[in-house]
């Protein structure tokens, strides 16, 4: 059930943003464009990642969160940032952007994108659990 | 309007971040299990993920036709069909970090409200990453 109420939450709010602010919501654009600009057209990057922080916040209101520790270490987190960073921006969109927005729009650049960006990760997981 | 459309961004944020949360897709050790195909295999967000994209889908094609949103703001929406080395290196640089992690952008707003400090590091890495083709482009 929570993975359904998830989605719904996910596509509720890519559509709020399409259906009023005309954008696609897609993160790893919308985090690039504020460190440009940060108050450019309305501020709507500044709101939306304000919304996504304090998202968190508002939920635990109502139910606690979950307690867990992130497990990976600090150097290959600082590795994995700067990859999904770099990636991002290559490709010009990440999990919201490509994977979510993009192949429901049936892009074919989306489509293309996610498939790689799947395997991939599946295959770097695998391959550092197999040598680990 | 300037102020509607700043309370529709903020709206659209926290309700894509409930999703994050309640799907537990913003917890990376969710997100690790749901690569571990081969072990203890946890394949539910594979639900929120296809659904997620058939109620965008849906929604898109109701606006599929209109050049203008309900508030009047022009719809960006990107038209490029060329698939270039850029694409495919970049979803691949993409995939390794996602892999090593399983922090993606969205995910990793989230839990900077959630307090884990540790996603920082991951964000020590991503901003100067966004940066680099960029500034390599300009040479």
């Amino acid at each position: 059930m929570e993975f359904i109420l998830g989605a719904i939450g996910i596509g509720i709010g890519i559509l709020t943003l399409i259906f009023f602010n005309g954008r696609i919501l897609g993160i790893s654009g919308i985090i690039r464009g504020f460190l440009q600009s940060p108050f450019q057209e309305n501020g709507w990057r500044f709101f939306l990642i304000i919304g996504l922080v304090i998202s968190p916040i508002l939920y635990s209101l109502s139910s606690p969160l979950p307690t867990f520790e992130i497990i990976t270490s600090p150097a290959i987190l600082v590795i994995a940032g700067f990859l999904v960073g770099v990636g991002a921006s290559l490709s010009n969109g990440c999990t919201s952007g490509h994977s979510v927005c993009g192949v429901s729009r049936l892009s074919p650049r989306s489509i293309v994108a996610t498939l790689i960006m799947m395997a991939t990760a599946f295959m770097t997981f695998n391959l550092i659990k197999f040598l680990f | 309007m300037n102020h509607l459309l700043k309370l529709t961004a903020l709206l659209s944020g926290i309700v894509f971040g409930f999703g994050l949360l309640v799907s537990g897709f913003y917890n990376p050790n969710n997100v690790l299990a749901f690569f571990d195909i081969f072990g203890d295999w946890k394949a539910g967000l594979m639900i929120t993920f296809v659904l997620s994209i058939l109620i965008s889908a849906a929604g898109f094609r109701f606006i599929k036709n209109r050049s203008l949103s309900f508030t009047s703001q022009p719809i960006n929406l990107p038209d490029t069909k060329q698939l270039d080395r850029k694409l495919i290196l970049g979803a691949a640089l993409f995939g390794i970090g996602w892999g090593l992690a399983g922090i993606c952008p969205g995910p990793g707003l989230v839990l900077i409200g959630s307090l884990k400090a540790e996603v920082f590091y991951f964000f020590a890495g991503f901003i100067p990453g966004i940066f680099i083709p960029s500034f390599l482009n300009r040479k």
